[in-house]
Formats: structure tokens, sequence, C-alpha cells
């Protein structure tokens, strides 16, 4: 009996040790540090997987290539990562225990609810931190902290271009389903403000929490009771693709916009095998094979697939190109430690070869990156051709000339300026 | 038929057993008497196998039993029926009873006889067999325990004081149903008691047990007569 | 009113559910006096060996179920031997460390296998059917079935056979049992193997409505335990009404009110309950 006992704790022991020590990756001689804290377990683990799955190919690239060199000495870059379940506290914690045990002064998180608070601490003297901040929340810009960099493009993009699209329609009503927390929040008060300045009603707003329910039915019987021409949904990708299901399931014909978090090709490939006639009528950002060149992005996805046995989602490819830009970075400003001397380099490395980071990264904006913001629509059991938006340019002349600076992937451009979006 | 021989026993850092040897014959109806926290309880305990003895064996029939499990021991044929009754509360007075048959699982027409019988020693049980055990008065529910005990056909029964709390008429109308189950069933019964007046008078021979001593032990007659046991368990 | 049907439909859809999950909670509450926290990774594990048979062996959806009912019963009794039964008789909080212990490894053991990512268990009766002026898709149909019977059939099974009874009599006395000849050890090997086969049966059901991820356990384990404490700790009766009232609260409170307060609903719920009877709507004093 005391044997068994003994056996079970060791079980357990060994498993915890393995969740808890696996993905790291150390390096010997000169090494940067970069840092990742995020969900690694529960209902969002698979999401913050995908972030770091990004930087574990950037860093790969990077060592491959010969490391960066500054100052005469080769640097060669590692990833250390810790789970915080998307707790804000064990997120501070963990982005001290990074900074200060583990010397990472680059430090990411794929959260705007975990990334607000570290934003607190990441201008602390003496332990100075660079916030990668992999959000879409336009707060983060709002906060105008100096030490951070946002990477996706602001939220409001897409909310300016679904608005643009349901007016040419000619919807009216519109019924939100959108996943609780702040960034939900942020998407629905954005989205509501924009539609009813717009001319539009919302007729229903059922916010739920997509982390935690797997039934949506309570809140869709209740949205499609008002008859909508049209949803707004979206959360945590998988969850996203029930609530599709449940709405068609409880009759509803309309379109459906998807929040920037959900992902058409991730939800095609679990929850709908791929069968993309299920998905008929969803707009959402576009799948990552629609936002590079062929050349240069099928070779990556070909790479995810098989590295990670998954299809490529944006958050392989945004950190993938963002690990990439901070190398360059580092090798232009001449330090692998000052980190404003390093993130006021950016814009001189930009844009960069898109074989290196593979996405359009045009300048940086404040703290964030510039960088289209691309959505697409399934239709048919297909996906359509994407429409770009570009939402920094003010005047015709300026989006003509940014149209001009990337490449032509043979999407819809389209210049949606953001308004009152600060630089 | 049931031997304990140098038998200690520990609850936790507490020697409650100490070097208890005694030895009962198939058929004999004997008695335990001791104050309380005398180790009655504990020794009945010890013996239905719900505590281990620290030392010393307990023999039924020849075989050890002081390893063994308790279900094992009452499919041996030793039931203890408890101080407390130890009944299931919201379980029916009929469950009750066939829980306790439960080691002749499977042998329906025995465990329609063996309830029959107990019905028949306790006619109030038939009255109320769908009643909850819970809702009983103390009285019956000591005879439901006893009744449970019955059940599986014991071949020695253990009462841990049957009498505690109960009005003097019910001890009378227990203490004729125990005779009967020894007379009639041939039935080993080993009673333990305060009640030294009731156990005395219903029982052949006694043990004396004082803070987990055996001190005393011999036909009841004569322990009726004994200065001692007459001061302690009688009373003037 | 069709909205009003619709909702109902949902709550006791959910209710169904939630009567199972906690019921086999309860059980194992009443037998082994343990809050067995793993209990809704148990209900994880099951739809993921269901998900196992159906995509990777081919076998059909009821021959799956079968077997993981089968297998995550005795996943549930060698749980049961290793983990909390070398503590009887410690301090309970001990088997409070161990059954979380038992949650971790299991959603660990998921993340191992099958990754961190949702998977589906492809639905095999996706008919949607229109009934009442109400839609409803065919699976959902089939839980509220198929829980409504197995809920009988464990009803039955626990009233009117000896084996059953003796899960009810160790419960409520468990040296009383002893002393009948009942093998406690037994007994309790045995409710963890129902408590864990009605899992399986309950996640076998939802999975192919829902998503399988190695952390959908954490809520429905916690909101079993809502139920068990709302219904009283070990009552069957509690567990299965407290189940359907959960499901009704969180459809008709989150549908007309707010889903953002859905769990406000439900937790609301169980303050009131307990500020009036401490012991849960069918819980017995102590003593």
């Amino acid at each position: 009996m005391k044997k068994l006992k003994h056996l079970s704790f060791i079980l357990i022991a060994g498993l915890l040790a393995l969740g808890l020590f696996s993905p790291n990756v150390y390096a010997k001689g000169h090494t940067v540090m970069i840092g990742f804290t995020g969900p690694l377990s529960g209902p969002a683990a698979q999401y913050g997987r995908d972030n770091v799955n990004g930087l574990e190919m950037g860093i790969q690239d990077i060592n491959a290539a010969g490391g960066i060199t500054v100052g005469g000495k080769n640097y060669k870059f590692a990833l250390k990562t810790y789970d915080d379940h998307i707790d804000p506290t064990a997120a501070v914690n963990n982005a001290r225990r990074l900074r200060s045990r583990d010397g990472a002064r680059f430090i990411f998180n794929p959260v705007f609810n975990t990334i607000a608070p570290m934003m607190q601490i990441n201008q602390q003297k003496g332990s100075e931190f660079l916030m990668m901040a992999y959000t879409s929340a336009p707060e983060v810009d709002a906060m105008k902290n100096p030490n951070t960099i946002a990477i996706p493009p602001p939220f409001s993009v897409y909310v300016g271009s679904y608005v643009k699209y349901a007016l040419e329609k000619g919807w009216k009503k519109c019924a939100m389903v959108v996943t609780l927390g702040a960034y939900g929040d942020g998407w629905r008060k954005e989205f509501e403000s924009a539609w009813i300045k717009a001319g539009g009603e919302i007729v229903a707003d059922q916010p739920a929490n997509y982390y935690t329910e797997t039934d949506f039915s309570a809140q869709l019987s209740a949205a499609l009771a008002k008859k909508p021409d049209f949803m707004l949904i979206g959360g945590p990708s998988a969850t996203t693709g029930l609530v599709i299901e449940q709405a068609r399931n409880l009759g509803f014909k309309g379109e459906f916009f998807m929040v920037d978090q959900a992902k058409l090709n991730y939800i095609a490939e679990v929850n709908f095998n791929n069968d993309l006639t299920k998905m008929n009528g969803v707009t959402g950002t576009a799948r990552p094979r629609d936002l590079a060149e062929e050349e240069v992005i099928e070779p990556f996805l070909k790479r995810c697939l098989k590295d990670y046995g998954r299809s490529a989602t944006s958050e392989n490819l945004l950190n993938y190109g963002a690990i990439r830009i901070l190398a360059a970075a580092m090798e232009k400003a001449g330090t692998v430690e000052d980190i404003t001397a390093i993130k006021a380099a950016i814009p001189e490395v930009l844009p960069m070869d898109a074989k290196i980071n593979l996405l359009p990264f045009i300048d940086l904006w404040g703290s964030r990156f510039i960088l289209p913001g691309t959505i697409q629509k399934i239709e048919n059991g297909q996906y359509t051709v994407p429409t770009t938006t570009f939402w920094w340019t003010k005047s015709d002349a300026d989006f003509k000339k940014a149209v001009s600076s990337i490449p032509d992937i043979g999407n819809t451009n389209v210049n949606v300026p953001l308004e009152g979006y600060a630089k | 038929m049931l031997k304990l021989e140098q038998v200690y026993t520990d609850i936790g850092e507490l020697h409650i057993i100490h070097n208890v040897s005694l030895n009962i014959q198939k058929g004999e109806f004997v008695t335990l008497l001791g104050s309380n926290g005398a180790g009655k309880t504990t020794l009945f305990r010890t013996i239905a196998g719900v505590l281990k003895p620290a030392f010393g064996t307990v023999e039924f029939n020849g075989i050890a039993i002081d390893k063994l499990p308790v279900h094992k021991i009452v499919d041996l044929g030793i039931v203890l029926c408890p101080q407390g009754r130890q009944l299931f509360p919201e379980l029916s007075v009929k469950k009750n009873l066939v829980m306790g048959a439960f080691s002749l699982r499977g042998q329906k027409s025995k465990i329609k006889k063996n309830l029959d019988r107990v019905y028949e020693h306790f006619p109030i049980l038939k009255e109320r067999s769908n009643q909850l055990a819970g809702t009983f008065s103390g009285g019956e529910q000591q005879m439901l325990a006893i009744g449970r005990a019955l059940m599986s056909e014991p071949s020695m029964l253990l009462l841990d004081e049957p009498s505690m709390g109960l009005a003097p008429l019910i001890v009378k109308q227990i203490a004729d149903v125990i005779s009967n189950i020894n007379h009639e069933m041939d039935t080993t019964i080993f009673l333990s008691e305060q009640n030294a007046n009731m156990a005395l008078n219903i029982t052949e021979r006694g043990y004396v047990l004082e803070s987990g001593k055996c001190v005393l032990e011999g036909l009841c007659k004569d322990l009726k007569n004994d200065e001692n046991v007459k001061r302690a368990y009688i009373g003037a | 009113m069709e909205l009003f049907l619709q909702q109902l439909f949902n709550g006791i859809m959910f209710g169904s559910t939630y009567a199972i999950v906690a019921l086999g909670l309860t059980l194992v509450m009443g037998i082994l006096h343990i809050p067995n926290f793993a209990h809704g990774h148990l209900y994880m594990l099951g739809g993921y060996i269901t998900y196992f048979f159906i995509t990777n062996l081919g076998f059909g959806y009821w021959y799956s179920l079968l077997l993981s009912m089968v297998i995550l019963g005795f996943v549930g009794v060698v749980m049961e031997r290793i983990v909390f039964r070398p503590l009887t008789g410690q301090p309970p909080i001990n088997a409070f460390i161990a059954a979380i212990g038992a949650l971790i490894f299991l959603e660990s053991l998921a993340l191992v296998i099958w990754g961190p990512q949702g998977m589906r268990i492809p639905n095999p009766h996706p008919q949607i059917i229109k009934m009442f002026g109400i839609t409803m898709e065919a699976q959902r149909l089939l839980v509220v079935g198929g829980a409504a019977v197995l809920i009988v059939l464990l009803h039955l099974f626990l009233k009117k056979t000896t084996t059953g009874t003796t899960i009810e009599a160790v419960a409520q006395n468990r040296e009383g049992a002893m002393l009948t000849g009942i093998n406690v050890n037994r007994v309790s090997s045995m409710t963890f193997f129902i408590s864990s086969a009605t899992a399986a049966v309950a996640a076998s059901f939802l999975s192919p409505i829902f998503i399988l991820s190695p952390a959908m356990g954490a809520v429905l384990g916690m909101k079993a335990f809502i139920i068990v404490i709302l219904g009283g700790m070990g009552s069957v009766p509690g567990a299965i009404l407290g189940g359907y009232f959960l499901g009704l609260i969180e459809a008709l409170g989150g549908g007309y009110i707010s889903a953002e307060y859905k769990d406000v609903f439900a937790f609301g719920a169980l303050i009131l309950v307990l500020s009036i009877k401490p012991t849960g709507l069918f819980g017995k004093q102590e003593g």
C-alpha cells in the first residue's frame, strides 16, 4: 500500500514537471533571453501555444542564420515561457521572474487582461522590460506606455470595415453575442457606438463567457428572437465555432462578423472538419495564406503543419514577424539591453524583406506596429478575396503610396482611416 | 468456540485492553460486566474485527480472526450488535433487516425464513416494516438492531449493552427475546452490560472487566454473591 | 412564448447533464465523505475516450459510449484505490489535496496526449427537429431522454437491488454496514465505478454538440459541486433536482436577464438556499 502511494505521488510529480519545464530552450554563449507569459493550460491553452510556436520558429530562424552581432559579440536567442492561466497576478509575477531571474528584457503576452497590469511594472527603474503585447485592444495605445509594442492591428480597424460592409448591404439590425472580459467588452462598446453612429440599431446585446461556456443557446435564442440582419460574435475560435453552429441550428440565416480573436481557418478545421459550407456568411480576419505572397507564406504554412501538426494561425505569423523585427532592431541599435534604443531603431529597419518577417509590417505608430488589417468572408463554401484595410493613411495619396509599398497579393485594398486614433 | 489469548488493544495512543484471555463454548450464554469506560465496547470491537489487537490472538472455531476484515468475520458467523445500534436511518425497517442478511445474499428463501423469524421475535418490526429506521424510538431501534444482527443466522452474537438508555419494561422484553434466541436457536451469545441485575439473571457465566483488565470470572450464581460485584455493579 | 419554450428546453437539456454528473459526485461524497474535486476531470477524460474510439478506431457512437463508460469506470476504481483509499482515517485536508493532485494529473494527461486545442466528435444525430415552434438538434433531445433513462435506471438500482442498497447503507452508516458483513472497500470501488461511468455517459452525450478540451471538466466539476451542496451532500434526489434547477435558472436567467450574470444566478441560489437551510435542500443534520 505504501508503495502504491509513493508511486502515485511520483507519477503526479512527474507529470507536473513535464508540464512546467518542457518548452524552454537555453543556448550557450551570449544569449538574448526572450520571455513569454500566457495561458499554457486551461481553456485558452491552444491560443497561448500558438503564440509560443510563432516565437519558437522565429528564434530557430534567427539562430540558424547565425544569431545577431552587436558590439562585435555574437548573440543567440533563447525563449523562456511561463503559464499564467490569464491570471493578472500570475502574469505580473511571471514577468518579474522573467526579468530578474531569467534576464529577459523582452516579454510577450497575448491577453489584454494580463497585459494591462504588466504595463504597470515595465517602467520600474532597473527592471524595465519591453512589453511585447499581442493584443488588438486599442486601450493599449491610449495608455501611452513607452516600453510597449503592440503587435497586431487595433481591432478598431475591423470595426470600421464591418460597419462599412454592413452599410453597403443595407442592413439595420445587429445582435451581439460577444465574449466577456476587457477585450470583448471593448469590442462590443466600440462596435455599438460605430454602428449606431452609422444609423444602425443594436437589437440584442447578449455577451457570454466564451472561456467557460459551451452552450450559447440561451443567449442565441434571446438574440434571434429580435430577428437581427447580422450578428457580431466571437472570442476564442473553438467556442466561436460552436456559436455559429448553434445559431444556424436555431434557424439563423443572416451573416456573422467575428471579432479578430476568432480565426476562420481554425474554426473550419476544428469545428467543421474543413467543411466550409457550414461557414457560409461568416466574415472574420483573413486566413494566413491570404496575408502574404504565396512563395513567402507557403513554406511557413508547411513548416507549421510539420513541426506542430497544425495549420498556421495569425498568432504564429505575427509573433514570428515581431521577433524577427526585434532582432534586426537590436543589431541596428547596437545593443541588446537598451530597450528604448531598440524600440527607436524599429522604424529604421522597417519595412523588412518579406522573406524574413513574412507580413508587411510598415512602421511603428506610437506603440503599435503599422500593419494592414485584412478581413475575409466565406461564401458558397469558399474563402473569398480578402479586403485589406489601410487604417493609418489619411489622404488618398497616402493610401496609394502605402498600397504600392507592400507586395500585391490580389486582395482588395480599401482606405478606412481611423478617426481620433492618436499617433 | 471463541478464544482470546493475551489480547491487548490500543486506540490511538491509549492502551485500552490489557492482557485479556477468555474462552466461550458453543451454545453458551456469557456476560461481560464492567462499568462505563472499562473497555467492554473496545473488546467487542476487537473481536468483531473493527479494531485490530496490538498483541494477542483471537480464534474462532480454531481459525485466527484477529487479522481478518470485518466482513470476513461476519461470513464466519460472528455478528456484533453494536452499542449505539449503528442502523441505517434513511432506510426502511425491512431494508435494514435485509442488509443484515448481506452475507446470505442470493439465498432468497433463507433470507425470507430469517425475516419471518425476526418478525416473530419482534412483531412491532413487522407492523412498521416500511417505516424509516431513523424515526424509531430507542427501544424499537434496539429491537431492530438485534433483529438485523440475527438476519445472517450468526453462530455467535455479540450484544453490546442492549439495555442502555431504555425503560425497564423494554429491557425486560429484550432480555426475554435474547434468552429465547440462546435457547431456541442455539446461538452462542456474549452480552456486555452495566446492568448486572439483568445480565446475571439470564446468563450462565460471566467475566468482569475493570480498566481493560479481566479481574474476575465465574458462574453467574457465584458472581451474584461476590462482594465486589455486589458493591460495584448491583448496588445496595 | 416560443422563446420561453426554447429557453425551457435549453434549461432542461443542461439540467439533465448537470443532474447526472452531480449524481455521480454525490454518491462518492456520500460514501467517502470526500469532495472528489477531480470528478469534472473524469468527465473530461470520458469525452476523450469516446473521441478516441470514434475518431481513431472508427467505432460507432453507441459502441464507443459503452466502452468509454466501462473504461472510465475502471479509471475511477483505480483512482479510489491509489489516491483516496490510502488516506482513509486521515484528516480530510489530505483527501482534499489528493483530489486536487488527481485533477491536475488528469488535465496534464489530456494535455500531453491530445494537446490543448479543441477537438470534435462528429455529431451522430445532426438532424434538426421542430416541435411546438421551437428548434432543437436531435442530439440535444437524446441528451434529455438519455439522461432521464439513466437517472431512472440508477434510481431502480439504488432502491430495488441489494447491491444498490449497500451503497446507501454504507453512506448512512459505514460501521453499521461493515458489521452486517458488507465489504465497504468493495462498495467504495463500485461507487467510484458508477460515478465515473455516469460521468462518461454525460461527456459522450454532450461532446458531439460541444468541443473537447482538457480544461472542459473544471467548469462542470465546479457546477456539480454547487448542485451537490445545493441539494444536500450525499443526497440523490437533491442532486437530480438541483441539477435541473441549476440548468433552468441559468437558461431562463441567462436568456431573459443577462448572460453576463448567469453564474451570479447560480451562486445566488446557492447562497440563498444555504442561508435558509445550511445543510442544503435535502440535507440531513449531522448526528
